[in-house]
């Protein structure tokens, strides 16, 4: 059953400061995310991968509310949790929650830990009064000793910092949690506890997860689905090991092959792309991935193209998808 | 350096106190046959023109600085958190609002702006706490302000608005604990200020009215007679 469903989500800044174009009346504005559709399943887990200032985080933030889209609609549960200003119902962050890039900056640093990770707990359910149960369990949960509920968030390490942000995420027992780089600044082992204990917590709870990551490892272990973004636009989506398997959109192939193979000898052939990423402020015409793109042709210049279904199953946002992995 | 001042502090706290136990006469009791006394015994610091004992009011004196003085720095300290929390985290308009009513007294030169309130209410210990309530709480609220406005969009707070904490909740209980500590020292910092804008006032004649012993009166009263009796203004300038 989908869970989440998202329709033309587009997040725009307005270009300089509030008096910019109030002589000309115009307002110029920077499409961070322009038009991104997709659905959640409830119990499973999306991962949007891209590279840095692909729009990733903008997107998670508009899905919390912190940012907000300019157009576009967004259905949680069948109802539609976004009033034409403002902020989210409360029922809808009560169900939807989220962690944080920054493990230890997202800590408010003059609260104990316990205090911490009992806050949703204040903020939405004022009629429990025995948080401090509340706090030993989600420690116990998440692995880690009762007795942190007395510290601070500075007497932590950063994996440490990571479980009480997940603890957090986790303690009104959502049905969607926003990961956003759940495993950024955390070496290898820690990274791996972190999501075994999310998996945990999904099969435990059936809580959806979307995930917001550069490291396409995480992304094939973890999720079900995949979605590729490239400049505010999901240019693929679809089963991960398919898109993994037969990447159909050029970035998407590229981004892929560029992943460092863990066979040693083995060097996958990838072709490198060439040039920058195109300033969102001067989005190329047509399809915006054109100017670096091997397989270009003039349509692509032209006209933006569409989603269509891949031969793999996945959609994928190109005007000549490519048919065969770049493996073979 | 620091113990002298731990015992300054001491010595003006004891006499603020205990005042009324240490002072060896009544501060208000006139006799107009000691009047003009040079510093002796049992007059240590000298009399007045009224024949008062000069050691006694300094000493009832400063009960008046310390409790003018602390009392409003804090009164100020609180009303210019709270101000420079919602200037900072409220909505913009208010945000402007509320700078440039602050700002706007700011600008006023603290002897005009005693000058007025002391027009509109009259002279009186209440006037004058007033006046210095409304100099001090721009400079705190500015201070608070520009705190919480480098800590609004620290990762914590926006991960306590996406946990759909209220605005009141967020400024209480999130941003005013990791404000408060630097405006904190500046407001200890202020007391003394205070204490010396009260005496100033009081020597303009805005400040406490007579016969209340204050600091400020001391020193403006013993100006008159500063060619006869200079030990009642040199006993002034003593704290």
């Amino acid at each position: 059953m989908t869970l989440l469903s998202v329709r033309d989500l587009t997040v725009s800044y307005p270009v300089r400061g509030p008096l910019a174009g109030w002589w000309t009346g115009q307002k110029r504005f920077v499409d961070v995310v322009c038009g991104i559709s997709l659905d959640l399943a409830e119990g499973t887990t999306l991962a949007i991968a891209g590279e840095s200032g692909s729009g990733k985080s903008t997107f998670a933030r508009a899905l919390m509310g912190l940012t907000p889209f300019r157009s576009g609609s967004l259905i949680f549960d069948g109802k539609a949790p976004f009033p034409a200003r403002g902020r989210p119902a409360r029922a809808y962050l009560h169900q939807v929650s989220m962690m944080f890039q920054d493990p230890v900056a997202s800590l408010s640093p003059r609260r104990t830990i316990g205090a911490l990770i009992t806050e949703p707990f204040r903020i939405h359910r004022p009629d429990l009064r025995n948080l401090e149960a509340e706090a030993k369990r989600l420690l116990v949960l998440v692995g880690l000793p009762a007795d942190f509920a007395q510290r601070y968030p500075h007497q932590i390490s950063g994996g440490q910092a990571r479980r009480v942000g997940l603890a957090r995420a986790v303690a009104l027992n959502p049905r969607l949690v926003i990961a956003d780089e759940p495993t950024a600044g955390l070496d290898v082992s820690v990274q791996g506890e972190i999501l075994n204990l999310m998996a945990r917590l999904q099969a435990e709870q059936s809580v959806a997860f979307l995930m917001i990551t550069h490291n396409l490892a995480v992304v094939r272990h973890m999720s079900d689905r995949t979605a590729i973004m490239y400049m505010g636009r999901i240019v693929e989506e679809g089963p991960t090991d398919r898109v993994f398997a037969s990447p159909a959109h050029p970035y998407a192939a590229a981004l892929i092959a560029a992943e460092p193979s863990s066979l040693p000898g083995h060097h996958r052939h990838s072709a490198a792309l060439k040039g920058e990423v195109s300033s969102p402020l001067h989005r190329p015409d047509g399809c915006a991935f054109h100017p670096r793109c091997p397989a270009a042709r003039p349509l692509c210049s032209a006209t933006a193209p569409l989603p269509q279904v891949s031969a793999s199953g996945a959609l994928v946002s190109c005007h000549f998808p490519l048919q065969r992995t770049p493996d073979q | 350096m620091g113990r002298l001042g731990l015992c300054l502090v001491l010595i003006l706290l004891v006499a603020a106190v205990f005042g009324p136990w240490l002072a060896p006469f009544d501060p208000f009791l006139i006799d107009v046959s000691a009047k003009f006394h040079p510093p002796s015994f049992p007059h240590l610091l000298g009399t007045d023109n009224l024949g008062r004992d000069i050691l006694s009011r300094l000493i009832a004196g400063s009960w008046i600085a310390m409790g003018v003085g602390m009392s409003t720095v804090l009164v100020a300290l609180v009303l210019g958190l709270i101000l420079g929390l919602i200037a900072g985290y409220g909505p913009l308009w208010l945000d402007y609002l509320l700078m440039l009513v602050l700002d706007a007294i700011y600008a006023v030169p603290t002897v005009v702006m005693g000058l007025t309130v002391v027009t509109l209410l009259g002279p009186s210990l209440t006037t004058l706490m007033i006046v210095v309530i409304v100099i001090l709480v721009p400079g705190y609220a500015r201070l608070a302000r520009t705190a919480t406005l480098s800590m609004k969009s620290e990762e914590f707070i926006v991960a306590l608005e996406s946990l759909g904490a209220s605005r009141a909740r967020i400024i209480l209980v999130h941003l005013l604990p990791n404000i408060a500590g630097p405006i904190l020292i500046v407001a200890s910092m202020d007391i003394p200020t205070v204490i010396a804008l009260e005496a100033g006032l009081t020597y303009l004649g805005m400040g406490v009215p007579p016969p209340t012993p204050s600091w400020g009166r001391i020193l403006q009263e013993g100006f008159a007679q500063i060619g006869d009796a200079p030990w009642i203004i040199l006993a002034g300038g003593l704290p």
